[in-house]
């Protein structure tokens, strides 16, 4: 049965357009996945197809028919009763769309009595379903509960308990596991499957090429708002047509592409010659180490052997402790107990004043780059900063500037920028020469591509790559991602409530996991069914049938 | 190949100056008001002799307690002098004293403010638990209380308004000071072994004056008020000077034969405020990134 039909879309914010001419149509039971990086247009395609565009946009279309219904023609009070009734809505962000000041309970009654005509009594046995039905244990206790005192999946299974409480025959979900850890986005995609399964038609929108693969019967690719390649899964993964299809293939980190570039662009750095003055040994230890911040042990009898010259990953969920174990390593906090060696010297029980010395050796790279720039500064004077503290005089601070910015892939013409005029890309990019003017020997690298789309991190893992191997830095990698870490790894820690479950090489780690933990977060990594998602090389393949993707 | 998204290259300086021109029409009505107001007191302040050709001291009692007419546009008062040109005068005490205050009660605040929040522990807390006794008074009582204490008299006055005002301004930089300190780019300054005196110089006292300096704008509302409160209770400059809340005091008892004496000037002490606060308000809301 044909759902929704959607012809020749366009979508355009004060005249200028976001989405160009799509097309789809989705039948009962069937799962069209769109898909495209952050600025492509999937959500302002979402939105149009519930009539949330916004008061500035225009919407056109040839045929925009739900059912026999004319969605053109809708009213915004007619709007009201399919949105919710016939189409249901899933944001990404589960803390910001529920109401903080209701239980959970009540939120979603009020999405059910809104259109179901339902005697009271009946409303509070019909949530306690919904709630199981979308996987939530012990209903009873939950449904009193507020959003804040869920955690991020539990919130994801509310809000789409709420999406369906009126039973819609469309579901639309637009980025539904992007803030959630791999094991409860594994969990989330099996309750979409299962709805697909009964007979609900999806439209999920994904920045995830691996999310979507499980699920989806069709794959449509956006970019700058037009479909650049519509077909099947199989289509998509095993013979992509579109250029683009085939860049954003090989742009995503895994097992497939360890030592091989993954951006296409021709822009990045010649690959230099290995160092040859490589040392050995410890470059930074930590020795069981223990924080507690308020009751909670956040890292629990950790220690860490970082060798010169490798990379070691480091890789958990959210809240696994990663950052404060970071943050130990950079001695912005100090251990409960435990201590951490820098070559040797105990620099965690250094006072600041004679760790200011040893600071420049080891360099951050954090997550938000932006947050790390002082708001009223331009580019020059953010590695100003940095050049001054190592002492460079005054004269040398634009050449070398200038040398840092080539280095980093950037040229002099951003030096006048601030930051908020670059791209996220870029930001990152900026943070990297910053680190790399104070001439370190230890990068740390806290979930640097993590808010990045997958070309732009293509891009700073392979920048990341040529600095490693140019300036012979020793790099702690944290990411929660599996594909990234994998990529870059040569050693890999898995963290889990504090404590470090697994250690070993990367083959060891990713082939033959040992531990419970690190067996379920390979587990629930979303995979590509195809074994050859990566067309930009054409080498055979060994027996397995799929590869573990980013998450 | 340039298959992959090409790093978005920032907004062109072009766009940027056509929404900046598009930001200026979207200025309401009652901003534009409260800054051509701000702008007639400032010129009344500076150049009196511009607006009126009167002398403010000049008796005349040949014509006292007139009504508003062409010649006397505010009227006389019980001496004959003429109330619009004592109410131009005054402004440059209302404005001298709103403004001195307010940039006295400011550093001041500062001072403290990132002493208190940089410092920490034992010093943080003496000077919290100081200011929270301060601030457990009302300002009006508290500059009372200090013109009792050094005299009466314009400077005095000004004096004791910004002392009333320094421990809300402490307050308010203690905390900003507070955040900028957890900022990510303080923690990066710290990683790139920055001194901590040049890290306070650099990075945090430049992020805490910008919303303090939107912030006292609204102050100096405030303090033009006291200012007017105070002199019409008698602690300010002496008569015959043309001090708003002065006038006001004087015009009391000929409330009813000559409302002109009082209302006048009080007319002009609620437009100060009123405009200085609309105008304060609006630079809190851009800073925001509300408008």
């Amino acid at each position: 049965m044909r759902l929704l039909t959607v012809e020749d879309l366009n979508v355009s914010f004060s005249g200028s357009p976001a989405v160009r001419g799509l097309s789809l149509s989705v039948d009962a039971g069937q799962c069209v996945a769109i898909v495209g990086e952050s600025g492509s247009g999937k959500s302002v395609t979402a939105r149009a197809l519930v009539g949330l565009a916004g008061d500035n946009a225009s919407v056109a279309a040839k045929s925009l028919q739900l059912g026999d219904k004319d969605l053109l023609r809708l009213s915004s009070s007619q709007w009201r009763n399919v949105r919710g009734r016939h189409i249901g809505f899933v944001l990404q962000d589960a803390l910001v769309s529920l109401d903080p000041l209701k239980t959970i309970g009540a939120e979603i009654a009020e999405a059910l009595t809104q259109h179901v005509d339902l005697p009271r009594t009946q409303v509070r046995q019909r949530v306690l379903d919904l709630l199981s039905s979308v996987g939530i244990p012990d209903p009873e206790e939950r449904i009193g509960q507020f959003a804040h005192q869920l955690s991020g999946g539990l919130r994801q299974r509310a809000l789409i308990a709420s999406a369906i409480a009126a039973n819609p025959a469309l579901l639309i979900a637009d980025e539904p596991t992007t803030a959630l850890d791999v094991i409860v986005q594994a969990q989330i995609l099996t309750l979409l499957r299962e709805m697909k399964e009964k007979g609900t038609g999806l439209i999920l929108i994904s920045h995830d090429l691996a999310v979507v693969s499980s699920l989806a019967d069709h794959i449509i690719v956006l970019k700058d708002g037009s479909v650049v390649e519509s077909g099947s899964p199989e289509q998509i993964f095993s013979n992509p047509q579109a250029p683009y299809t085939r860049a954003l293939l090989a742009a995503i980190p895994s097992a497939a592409t360890r030592g091989k570039r993954l951006g296409l662009n021709a822009d990045s750095l010649q690959r230099q010659t290995e160092p040859t003055n490589r040392k050995e040994g410890p470059a930074l230890q930590a020795r069981r180490l223990v924080k507690r911040l308020g009751s909670r042990l956040v890292v629990d009898d950790v220690s860490v052997n970082l060798q010169i010259g490798e990379t070691l990953g480091l890789v958990g969920a959210s809240g696994s402790g990663k950052t404060t174990l970071a943050r130990l390593l950079l001695a912005l906090q100090q251990p409960d107990s435990g201590e951490v060696l820098i070559k040797e010297a105990p620099w965690s029980r250094f006072t600041e004043k004679q760790r200011r010395s040893v600071r420049p050796r080891v360099q951050l790279v954090s997550q938000d780059p932006l947050g790390s720039f002082d708001p009223r500064y331009r580019v020059i004077d953010i590695l100003s900063e940095a050049l001054e503290i190592v002492g460079l005089p005054k004269r040398d601070w634009a050449a070398r500037a200038a040398e840092l910015m080539s280095s980093v892939g950037l040229s002099e013409a951003h030096l006048s920028r601030r930051p908020r005029q670059l791209s996220g890309g870029q930001r990152q990019r900026v943070a990297i020469a910053r680190a790399l003017a104070m001439k370190p020997d230890i990068l740390i690298c806290d979930e640097p591509v993590s808010a990045l789309d997958v070309s732009t991190q293509a891009q700073v893992l392979d920048l990341l790559d040529d600095l490693k191997n140019q300036f012979g830095l020793t790099v702690l990698f944290i990411s929660h991602d599996l594909g990234v870490v994998h990529h870059v790894s040569d050693r890999v820690m898995v963290m889990h409530a504090g404590k470090i479950v697994e250690e070993g090489s990367v083959e060891d780690v990713f082939l033959h996991p040992r531990s419970a933990y690190a067996k379920e977060l390979l587990a629930a990594l979303p995979r590509i069914p195809s074994s050859d998602h990566n067309p930009q090389t054409n080498e055979p393949r060994d027996g397995k049938d799929s590869i573990p993707l980013s998450a | 190949m340039t298959d992959l998204t090409p790093e978005f290259a920032g907004s062109s300086p072009s766009r940027l100056t056509s929404k900046a021109i598009a930001g200026l029409r979207r200025i309401p009505l009652s901003v534009v008001i409260a800054a051509a107001v701000v702008a007639f007191l400032v010129l009344c302040a500076l150049f009196p002799g511009l607006v009126t050709s009167k002398d403010p001291y000049k008796i005349g009692l040949l014509h006292s307690l007139r009504p508003p007419s062409f010649e006397f546009p505010f009227g006389t008062d019980q001496l004959g002098r003429d109330i619009f040109s004592r109410v131009v005068h005054g402004a440059s005490y209302s404005l001298s004293i709103g403004l001195g205050a307010t940039l006295i009660a400011v550093t001041v605040g500062l001072a403290v403010g990132l002493i208190a929040g940089n410092a920490g522990g034992a010093v943080d807390l003496a000077f919290m638990r100081i200011i929270d006794v301060l601030l457990a008074f009302p300002a009006l009582f508290m500059s009372m209380a200090v013109v009792a204490l050094i005299g009466k008299g314009s400077v005095n006055v000004l004096l004791a308004i910004a002392i009333a005002e320094i421990p809300r301004y402490a307050r308010i930089v203690r905390s900003q000071v507070l955040i900028v300190r957890q900022s990510g780019y303080v923690e990066a300054a710290l990683i790139l072994g920055q001194r901590r005196w040049i890290t306070l110089l650099k990075h945090v006292l430049p992020n805490t004056i910008g919303p303090l300096i939107i912030l006292s704008t609204l102050g100096i509302g405030s303090a033009i008020l006291s200012s007017a409160a105070l002199s019409y209770l008698g602690l300010g400059p002496r008569p015959p000077t043309p001090e708003w809340g002065l006038m006001l005091a004087e015009g009391q008892g000929y409330l009813r034969k000559a409302w002109w004496i009082g209302v006048f000037p009080g007319v002009f002490a609620t437009l100060t405020v009123v405009s200085t606060t609309i105008l304060g308000r609006y630079l809190k809301a851009l800073s925001d990134g509300r408008v």
